[in-house]
Parts: structure tokens; sequence; C-alpha cells
């Protein structure tokens, strides 16, 4: 999967993740890698560009959510759990704090939408918006 | 007007998790020459998606394997099959979230079996005579009102209406 990463800034340091393709069981944790090599690199506040990315499964759901974990310094939670992975969010509504997602088309917002991501995540029409909204 | 029932398209793959875009390119191609509205279509993909990621990941847990990925058209239903020879799993047997609970007392599991049940209409499982798992999704799309011609629901309006019958095997 290719991931630009790039640099923005709002009132603090931006990294922006823009994934092309899709999200699936086969990529998801190249997704999660990504971020994992950002927060160590220094990173606090990242956008994720979802604007090329035209599917997004469970897995998929999975690594947007453990990336948020791990800018919060938390580990990824384990994929066979399921449900589970969503109930850590839950309890520490922060986690989404420093992650926010920018430009999902229709199905992908139907799917964010299916298990409650427009709760827990700040999705904007655009990287411009959400890098300004940091 | 129902649409007629078609005889069903089915391709094997390899369970690998590499092949789920292939599987989605297959159900795409074949519910779109099967005439079916974009949102049906691109919901079915989702779930079927779901259901062979199960088969891959847990079904067969990395062993190698096969899923054979079965659509068809029956009236006004877009149905697609998947077998494959993993352990026996009814995910239908997965209890449904309460979604009146709230998130964190949920209990744990379930999480693709979920979506894949939000974006279908019907799913049901057996196991087969010959010990084999086949779950089966279903969507029920509106009866076809417009003219033939006009398929402007459809991503590629100038596909006709599918009539293929065959196995194909993709690795």
């Amino acid at each position: 999967m290719k991931i630009n990463i790039t640099q923005a800034q709002g009132r603090v340091p931006v990294a922006v993740m823009a994934p092309e393709g899709y999200l699936d069981g086969s990529n998801y944790q190249e997704l999660i890698d990504a971020g994992r090599k950002l927060r160590d690199a220094g990173a606090t506040a990242i956008v994720l560009d979802l604007s090329s990315v035209g599917f997004v499964s469970s897995a998929g759901l999975l690594a947007i959510h453990s990336i948020g974990l791990l800018l919060r310094g938390k580990q990824p939670p384990d994929p066979e759990y399921g449900w589970g992975a969503f109930h850590a969010m839950a309890n520490d509504p922060g986690a989404a704090s420093n992650l926010r997602l920018a430009g999902p088309g229709p199905l992908v917002t139907q799917t964010l939408k299916k298990v409650g991501y427009d709760a827990y995540f700040e999705i904007y029409p655009d990287v411009a918006s959400a890098v300004a909204a940091f | 007007m129902e649409r007629s029932t078609g005889k069903p398209i089915c391709v094997v793959f390899e369970a690998q998790t590499a092949n789920l875009a292939a599987i989605r390119c297959f159900v795409m191609a074949a519910a779109e020459a099967a005439d079916f509205p974009r949102e049906a279509v691109d919901a079915m993909i989702q779930a079927v998606d779901e259901a062979a990621t199960n088969v891959i990941l847990h079904g067969y847990r990395g062993s190698p394997g096969i899923i054979e990925v079965e659509l068809k058209v029956d009236g006004n239903a877009l149905v697609v099959r998947l077998r494959d020879d993993a352990p026996a799993f009814d995910p239908t047997s997965v209890p449904a979230p309460n979604l009146d609970i709230p998130l964190p007392l949920r209990p744990p599991g379930g999480l693709g079996v979920y979506l894949m049940r939000q974006f279908v209409d019907r799913v049901s499982y057996r196991r087969t005579e010959t010990g084999r798992n086949e779950l089966t999704l279903e969507i029920l799309a509106p009866a076809l009102s417009r003219d033939p011609g006009d398929r402007s629901g459809s991503r590629d309006p100038g596909r006709s209406s599918a009539s293929a019958d065959g196995v194909g095997r993709t690795t």
C-alpha cells in the first residue's frame, strides 16, 4: 500500500498520512506501522487523509483506531478481540483527539458511521480543514 | 419488472488476504454486470470482504486453503455464497451486539460479522453434505421499474446483463 506522508502546520505541527487504494485485511498492519513510525519520530498530531481510499473493512477500522492509541502512547489492540478493540476507545475518548480523519468518500463514510466512528473521531471534508482544527 | 434468475458465476480463490482485492473485484464485476444498483453492489462487496477475511484469518489461520465465491441473481435478490474447507464456523451464531448497551460493556468479538450483517439483508449458514462451510449473503434490490436501457444507477452503463456461467481460479 502506498502511503504518502507530508507535514503541515496548524497551531501545532501536523503529520498528514494519505494512504491510497483500500484498507483491508491484507494491508492494515502497514498503516499501523506507518503511524507507529510517525509517533516514534515525534509526531503528536496526525491527519489521516482518506480521500484516496475507496474501501475500508473492519481491519482498516482497527488500523485507524490503533493509530489513535499509538498517539496516546498506548499499544494497538489485539485484532482478535473484535469489539474489544473499541472498548479502550470508548473508555478513553481522548484516544481519538490527536488523530483526525479527512476527506472520506461516501462508501468509507458509511462504514465509519456503521461502527460509530463518527462519534469518536473528528471527520473533516478535507485535509486543510482538519489541519486547521488542530 | 423482476430480474430473471441467472446462472451462478463461481470463482475459486486461494485463501490469502492478498486475494481480498481480487474477491472484491469479482463481486463488483459480476454484480454490476447483473445490473444491480451501485449501492447494493457496494454493500455486497463490503459484506463479502468481511466474510472472506474471517475465513482467511480465523478459519484457515494461515493454513493453505481455498474460498469458493459464487454469485447469482435470484429474482430481485443478489446472492453470494462463500464455501470453504476451514473448521466449521457459523457466523450467524455470533450474537448481534446490543447497540443500546454502552460500548465498553459490549462483549468482545464479532466486529466483522457485525459489519457483514449491517450491509446485507440476509445471512445464512449451513454445513454442506461434504463437510464444507457455506455462507450465503443476500441483498434484495428494488424491482426494475425503469426502461432496461436506463442503468443510471450502475457504474458502467454500457454493460449488459450477466449470463456467464463458469468456474475460474485465481492464485
